[in-house]
């Protein structure tokens, strides 16, 4: 699976739309990651999980950083993102289905908060896109 | 034996109750095939999937589209019996048309997706919580008559 030159384009033109609300993005996409696939809140057991919380709040942001600086550098997200895909492999060692979940919900997010820039064609690239981040960050699982 | 809470069962039938099952199956079916393009394999006589346009046009699409989410229907008004009442469909998908259980759990995360993209805001994460619930079970019982 590769990133033509049109899905770069738009997942390039999305994050700019998205701009500053990466960061509450980032938070609701947690958020809604822990609700309907309660499974995933076996990584943060150390985690306030509750409503409103200022540590998913928090993750949530890194978590979007990580997104906008793939998109900012999508001819080389492995470079990008080499550090995190480090830090996967040795030490968080999160289970590969788990990222397909976080996409689902960054999905959810963007077209519940802004429908109109979801086009399909627009779906379909950033649906590639979250692919191949998650692709880079278990890459050296082993 | 499926269990589902007054609440689960509120947000389902509440929401579905304002969707427009033509143009949110049209569009579901549209995005499958866009977003996943190998899906298209089970449409060779759809005519015209050539570009994305050219998919959201197509009649045959926006029809099947109504087709399916018309079913999808049926197993609200039988949330808890979705085994017998996707039974024969099972069959179907397993011995006719061949189709890999896999597309229904893409497509139901399309559906979410469509559902997100119409609610906004009403599409709260319990919201979104019991649809990703009700379209697992949906693909899990379509799934269970394969042989």
């Amino acid at each position: 699976m590769v990133l033509s030159a049109g899905d770069k384009a738009n997942v390039k033109a999305a994050f700019g739309k998205i701009g500053g609300q990466a960061e509450e993005y980032g938070a609701e996409t947690l958020e809604r990651m822990f609700a309907a696939y309660p499974q995933t809140k076996t990584y943060f057991p150390h985690f306030d999980l509750g409503k409103g919380s200022a540590q998913v709040k928090g993750h949530g942001k890194k978590v979007a950083a990580a997104l906008v600086e793939a998109a900012n550098n999508i001819d080389d997200i492995a470079g990008a993102l080499s550090k995190l895909s480090d830090l996967h492999a040795q030490k968080l060692r999160v289970d590969p289905v788990n990222f397909k979940l976080l996409g689902q919900c960054f999905l959810v997010v963007v077209a519940a908060h802004n429908p109109s820039l979801l086009t399909p064609e627009v779906h379909a690239s950033l649906d590639k896109f979250l692919c191949a981040v998650g692709t880079v960050l278990t890459a050296k699982y082993r | 034996m499926v269990h589902w809470t007054a609440e689960e069962k509120q947000l389902i039938t509440g929401l579905w109750a304002k969707v427009n099952v033509e143009e949110c199956g049209a569009e579901a079916l549209a995005r499958l095939l866009i977003v996943y393009p190998w899906t298209q394999r089970f449409f060779d006589n759809f005519g015209n999937l050539s570009s994305p346009t050219a998919i959201i046009g197509n009649p045959k699409v926006r029809a099947h589209g109504k087709k399916v989410l018309t079913s999808f229907g049926e197993a609200i008004k039988n949330l808890d019996n979705l085994k017998g009442t996707f039974s024969k469909l099972s069959e179907l998908h397993c011995d006719k048309l061949h189709v890999d259980p896999e597309n229904f759990r893409l497509l139901g995360d399309i559906l979410v997706i469509v559902l997100a993209s119409h609610f906004t805001k009403d599409f709260t994460p319990a919201c979104q919580a019991t649809w990703q619930k009700l379209v697992g079970l949906v693909a899990h019982a379509l799934a269970r008559k394969y042989h």
